[in-house]
């Protein structure tokens, strides 16, 4: 085995290279040759074997205090974010369980009581309401169909009066004639043989 | 190919209903099978044991307060150990921030020794037998090599389930891994150099404790 190496000039590339590897162990060739490295090695080992052992836990851990000291945490923590996303969520007018059964239970007593008979008057005012309502709606929907007609029978004669003969294009005539009496309307010269 | 189950399973989903009637008891179980696991992690992270046993609490609260968003992807245990870390590291930084422990962070100081400058009285009364100074060495380091040298040794993980656990790349998990080892190595050699052959007789002898 080699004498370890001189401190003053630090550590050798191959050394730092051999104990930054994960896979360095005492028994290594490196570690066989190198009297510093089986040193680190030998540090190495020591540490990892005290590392391997678990700290003594207190006694408290295992009481029931902490236990419940944990569990309160849990739940503090559930509730601390439960209680702000319903009310997002919910609806503001929900009522509490108790209000709502209170609440139902009525409903229940309500549909079980038989209303109470309004009287035969009441019931012959509604029906003269009805009737009532039922005539003027009639009487409207037959104003309407006489408006209605009125209205065409009007837009059907203004047609036939105006409407067809003013619009009607004249037919043309064609005249023949000598230019030495031309027509005071538009012409057209139609010329036969050469240029004069 | 028969997929294991968790074997927390059935305790987990009685625990997912907190007004259920098997709530308690289920609850009670699980704690009762995790709580020595948890309070281990939690130590070697936060250094001492009454910060530990406040981040059992604080982790088992968590837990339930998560547990609807827990889809069994991954085993119970996975899962409650990566908040317990998280739960460690987060408490650990709130006391580092009211300037009661300062300890430097290999993550963001390459190759400096993560020395602590003001170690705290109690660690001192701890580091009168080698675990304790063992666990003092860790408390230099910074919490995320602390984190993974626990669920490491303590828990036996792979690093497959380190990754896990850490939600981390399997390399980044291996360069953490040698860091954690190169720190406390060097912590060892700097600041308590008679541990040095006391672990290393151990070692062949095979008590570290």
């Amino acid at each position: 085995m080699n004498r370890p190496h001189d401190p003053a000039h630090g550590t050798p590339p191959e050394c730092r290279a051999f104990r930054a590897s994960l896979e360095a162990t005492a028994e290594a060739p490196h570690a066989r040759a190198c009297a510093a490295c089986a040193a680190a090695m030998a540090l190495r080992q020591g540490l990892t074997s005290a590392l391997r052992r678990a700290p003594t836990p207190p006694p408290a851990l295992a009481s029931r205090e902490f236990l419940a000291g944990v569990h309160e945490r849990i739940v503090a923590g559930i509730e601390a974010a439960s209680s702000l996303a319903p009310k997002i969520a919910e609806p503001i007018e929900t009522p509490a369980a108790p209000l709502r059964a209170a609440l139902g239970d009525q409903l229940a007593r309500a549909l079980a009581t038989p209303p109470t008979s309004p009287g035969e008057g009441r019931w012959q005012d509604v029906r003269r309401a009805v009737i009532d309502d039922i005539a003027s709606r009639r009487a409207a929907r037959t104003r309407i169909a006489v408006w209605v007609g009125l209205a065409g029978a009007a837009a059907a004669a203004m047609f036939l009066v105006v409407g067809p003969g003013s619009d009607r294009v004249a037919v043309p005539t064609i005249v023949f004639a000598d230019l030495s009496s031309a027509p005071s309307g538009d012409f057209t010269v139609v010329r036969r043989g050469a240029d004069r | 190919m028969e997929l294991l189950r968790d074997p927390d399973a059935d305790l987990v989903a009685a625990c997912r209903e907190p007004g259920s009637e098997g709530f308690e008891a289920a609850f009670e179980q699980l704690f009762a099978r995790y709580r020595e696991r948890v309070y281990a992690i939690a130590f070697r992270v936060v250094g001492n044991a009454v910060d530990a046993m406040d981040v059992v609490q604080e982790s088992f609260a968590l837990l339930f307060r998560k547990l609807h968003a827990f889809r069994g992807g991954s085993l119970f245990s996975t899962w409650l150990f990566r908040i317990v870390v998280n739960c460690s590291i987060d408490h650990r930084r709130k006391r580092d921030g009211s300037g009661r422990v300062r300890a430097m962070s290999l993550d963001s100081a390459e190759g400096v020794d993560p020395i602590d400058e003001s170690p705290s009285p109690e660690l001192q009364a701890q580091s009168e037998e080698l675990g304790g100074q063992v666990q003092h060495a860790i408390s230099l380091l910074s919490p995320k090599l602390r984190a993974i040298l626990a669920l490491r040794y303590l828990e036996d993980m792979s690093y497959d389930e380190l990754a896990a656990t850490l939600g981390l790349s399997l390399g980044t998990v291996k360069s953490r891994m040698a860091r954690a080892h190169l720190a406390l190595e060097a912590v060892v050699r700097n600041r308590f150099p008679h541990l040095e052959h006391g672990l290393a007789d151990r070692a062949a002898t095979g008590d570290a404790g």
